[in-house]
């Protein structure tokens, strides 16, 4: 671009070395192609047509809203539905979000007095707790929901409602007063800090209620083109606050490692109680033992089909998906974790959810 | 209505590839040091310019958001990379790309491998500024963080690459 003549020498070593460097990178021929196979418009007939629902549009398609944070499905939730954006469901972007199938929308639990722009329906991500089978961790669900906050604190909003009965939290409703995504971080204010009445072991309840804040606030900026990878502040009717149990709140917060506070096996589609179709298409991430994901179906408590999906990379949080053909009724996905350890580690993790087909 | 908004988005998406495509992608590498996922990146900020296109129809702030969402996606890139290296069973397999740089001389190769070891921002900073010739209010966008901060960041990483620099002529 510009070569500046105003650069010091030493500016200008890094300037001619950079474009040296840069210069060494050939892009492969095909990138326009590979662009364009994804943003192939879907012929109308081709598109799944709901009428006189609000969320229709939400259902038909996905919107990809700041995309690349998508590549390999990192651990942020870079896609969101909304009904004023319609697009498609990018095929090969690795992190697709579940769509909201059922239409099923959740309520906000909390009343909304703050809220400022029209009424919309979003799908964002909101993180509870689950019993893992190893003790409490951080567990995600794709809610859609109708609110005219600005997306981070309608997720915030949602954080002590979780849709999925095997989904806990640690905050009580109506704590959440605001949220604002700065510069150097996202200020999450509260009328309270939460009442922590358990105990989880490693890691501790108290921790786990700051992660499912800090979690959900950095997934909802990161899907709405916000910055995710802020850390969080914490504070109560706009005051500083000191800690919750042992955790310091006096710094902002920022992500918890995830193999220390997620659970290892997350499923995000189907969503929970959604009603599908069939061949059904299960996705999630898992950070698993050589990218193994074993997975039952069960009716009625009663394996009708098991497999092993593989994730797109072993050990850290990766996609995996896979489909299976049901009849009509209702069915439980469980996934459960391979023990390495052959029971000498901690006991492996799972997730289920329970859906219908139709 | 739509068909129409739907052939601009692509007329633009291939005007915006021609004169960008190759500059982004050589960005991206030096960003997170891998080629072929400087390329996913790259598409991924494509793919999603074109999502967006009926909200973001001016071709600057169309380079903008393309350039945004490539410092966004290396910063993904990079932490993914970092949860990986921490954990033991990781195998090896995101070593910096020495098959596209290794025909760099040695003075070169210094700098970029101690630009490869600053801090994410810092680098961003350096790389936006000395290669991708962008202004400081430019980089504080496309970092999404303030001026000031773009400033000190740079001045920092340009400590961190002195010795580096201080070899290369």
């Amino acid at each position: 671009m510009n070569t500046p003549d105003d650069l010091t020498p030493e500016e200008r070593r890094l300037h001619d070395a950079l474009h040296r460097a840069a210069e060494q990178v050939e892009p492969g021929p095909d990138g326009l192609a590979r662009i364009r196979r994804r943003t192939a418009v879907v012929p109308l007939w081709r598109r799944p047509v709901v009428l006189g629902l609000a969320g229709a549009t939400a259902l038909a398609v996905a919107v990809l809203i700041g995309g690349v944070v998508a590549l390999n499905g990192s651990d942020d939730d870079p896609i969101a539905t909304t009904t004023s954006t319609p697009s498609r469901t990018p095929a090969e972007t690795p992190s697709t979000p579940p769509s909201p199938s059922g239409g099923e929308t959740t309520p906000g639990p909390d009343p909304t007095p703050s809220a400022t722009g029209p009424v919309e329906t979003i799908t964002v991500p909101v993180y509870f707790v689950a019993d893992s089978g190893a003790g409490s961790r951080l567990a995600r669900e794709f809610q859609t929901i109708e609110s005219a906050d600005p997306p981070v604190l309608a997720a915030l909003r949602q954080v002590a409602s979780p849709t999925d009965p095997d989904y806990t939290s640690l905050w009580q409703s109506g704590l959440i007063r605001s949220a604002e995504v700065g510069d150097d971080a996202i200020t999450v204010d509260l009328t309270a800090l939460p009442e922590i009445t358990r105990d989880s072991g490693e890691p501790s309840a108290a921790e786990l209620a700051v992660q499912q804040v800090v979690y959900t606030a950095t997934a909802a900026a990161a899907t709405f083109d916000l910055d995710g990878s802020l850390p969080v502040r914490i504070t109560v009717e706009g005051e500083a606050v000191d800690a919750l149990g042992e955790v310091p709140l006096t710094e902002p917060v920022p992500r918890a490692e995830p193999l220390d506070v997620r659970q290892v096996m997350q499923l995000n589609e189907p969503t929970e109680g959604a009603t599908v179709t069939s061949p059904v298409t299960v996705r999630g991430e898992a950070a698993t033992f050589e990218a193994n994901v074993p997975w039952e179906i069960r009716r009625d408590g009663e394996v009708v089909d098991e497999g092993a999906a593989t994730a797109t990379e072993c050990c850290t949080f990766a996609e995996f998906e896979f489909q299976v053909d049901l009849e009509p009724g209702t069915y439980e996905v469980v996934i459960t974790e391979d023990d390495p350890s052959g029971g000498e580690g901690r006991p492996p993790m799972s997730d289920s959810r329970t859906f219908t087909v139709e | 209505m739509e068909d129409r908004i739907e052939s601009g988005a692509d007329e633009a998406i291939t005007e915006l590839y021609a004169a960008h495509y190759v500059r982004l992608v050589r960005l991206a590498t030096l960003l997170q040091g891998d080629h072929a996922v400087a390329e996913e990146v790259v598409q991924d900020a494509f793919v999603a310019l074109h999502r967006r296109w009926r909200r973001l129809r001016d071709p600057a702030a169309a380079v903008s958001y393309l350039r945004t969402s490539v410092v966004h996606g290396c910063r993904s890139v990079q932490r993914r990379r970092g949860v990986a290296a921490r954990h033991p069973a990781e195998p090896p397999g995101h070593e910096p790309s020495a098959e596209h740089l290794a025909v760099l001389d040695a003075a070169t190769s210094a700098v970029v491998d101690a630009l490869r070891g600053l801090p994410s921002r810092q680098r961003e900073a350096l790389v936006l500024r000395y290669y991708g010739g962008l202004s400081e209010s430019e980089i504080a966008s496309a970092m999404k963080i303030s001026n000031g901060a773009v400033k000190s960041h740079a001045s920092r990483g340009m400590a961190g690459l002195r010795a580096a620099l201080a070899e290369w002529s």
